[in-house]
């Protein structure tokens, strides 16, 4: 499909990884990435004819996963039994405390409502500032600054604290 | 056991989501590039296969072709007209004396059991003769025979001719026999017949030059009488000895 500004393929080259990475840290798995990706891009290709006028259509594709990662996760608790992602228990043994400390950042991540780990994700992983963020996510900016605090509070409650 | 600080847990976070992001360097590409030839070039594959599948199935349906009773590796039933066409338009020729040209001439379909005195070395299996004796005219030979004949005279196919019949008008009959194959040429005899009982037969050799049948023999026959190339013979009033 070619349009007057970038052809839906040429899209899907440049922002496929991207998007693949935003969504295993919405997700928190490689294949729930791809299926978010692949459905944002399905959605994509029938109106590309309108997405790639838009002055950012990356963007808007970013916002897209965002969107559906949010919706998804709303109808895999609806309709879907989600299988337990195998948990790596930290070990202090062969790795150090730093690594176990990610570890157990990115399980008790997966854990979080979507919401908060939305927010998390787009603060931190994507660097967007709170006001786009509430902009992508279509709610107030002081929504998105309680949720990424219930979300650190959490964090900070569960982590192990770093040792000395 | 001090708790993280938010810009603590900000680092760590950073930390973790750039860990986990190579992850997705492990997947395949979703989206390649994709080069038309190689498609192409397998569905190209895909019609061959199927076409000699096709063909096979086409070829085994088909029932197998009668043997000759010719050499197999001779293309027979390409040059047997060729040949009965040669022998004719020299017959036809020959008898054509006088300036008397034949409105026509009238071919039998039907091969003539007569091999040219060689039926004891046929019988033998000493040489090859086809078709058949009795056997009829296949439509490529009679499209052969006429290309042949034509410019000697318009050429015509019956069922049976009878030497006996007086035919009305300058229209001879030709009856021919078995080609015989003698290696280096070919024999075959030819029956021109006027009607009214008067006939000549003889055998006639042929050999293929740059393609072509030649007459490179023919019988020594007396020519026929003149009388019966008169114009205006009928079967009813034949001339003297016609």
């Amino acid at each position: 499909m070619t349009t007057g500004a970038v052809s839906f393929d040429e899209m899907v080259r440049t922002t496929e990884r991207r998007l693949l990475r935003l969504g295993l840290m919405l997700s928190g798995s490689l294949h729930g990435a791809e299926d978010l990706v692949q459905t944002v891009f399905a959605r994509a290709h029938r109106r590309w004819d309108r997405i790639s006028s838009l002055d950012h259509p990356e963007a808007y594709l970013r916002t897209m996963v965002v969107n559906e990662f949010l919706s998804w996760r709303r109808l895999l608790k609806n309709h879907e039994i989600p299988l337990a992602e195998p948990l790596d228990q930290p070990t202090d043994d062969d790795i150090g405390a730093r690594q176990a400390q990610r570890d157990a950042t990115w399980r008790l991540l997966a854990a979080l409502p979507r919401r908060q780990r939305t927010v998390l994700v787009l603060r931190y992983y994507e660097d967007l500032p709170d006001d786009e963020i509430a902009e992508l996510l279509g709610i107030a900016p002081g929504t998105v600054r309680s949720n990424a605090a219930r979300g650190l509070a959490t964090l900070r409650d569960k982590l192990p604290a770093e040792e000395d | 056991m001090p708790k993280l600080t938010d810009a603590e847990l900000g680092a760590l976070l950073r930390e973790t989501f750039v860990s986990k992001q190579d992850l997705v360097e492990h997947l395949p590409e979703a989206t390649k590039r994709r080069n038309a030839v190689l498609p192409l070039l397998a569905a190209a594959a895909v019609l061959v296969v199927l076409a000699g599948v096709l063909y096979g199935v086409q070829s085994a349906g088909q029932p197998e072709p009668a043997p000759s009773v010719s050499d197999a590796a001779a293309p027979v039933t390409t040059v047997d007209g060729d040949i009965w066409g040669a022998a004719i338009a020299m017959a036809a020729r020959r008898f054509q004396s006088g300036g008397v040209k034949w409105e026509a001439v009238q071919v039998s379909e039907q091969v003539s059991g007569q091999v040219s005195g060689q039926v004891a070395e046929q019988s033998s299996g000493r040489f090859n003769a086809t078709p058949a004796p009795g056997e009829t005219l296949t439509a490529l030979d009679k499209r052969r025979i006429a290309q042949v004949v034509t410019p000697v005279a318009p050429v015509r196919f019956t069922a049976s001719v009878s030497p006996s019949v007086c035919a009305p008008g300058r229209v001879p009959s030709v009856i021919v026999g078995p080609i015989i194959d003698k290696g280096d040429h070919r024999e075959v005899r030819v029956t021109f017949v006027l009607g009214c009982g008067v006939s000549r037969g003889g055998t006639y050799l042929l050999r293929n030059s740059n393609g072509s049948w030649k007459v490179i023999g023919e019988p020594d026959e007396p020519q026929l009488p003149a009388t019966c190339l008169m114009d205006g013979q009928t079967g009813a009033s034949p001339g003297s000895g016609c």
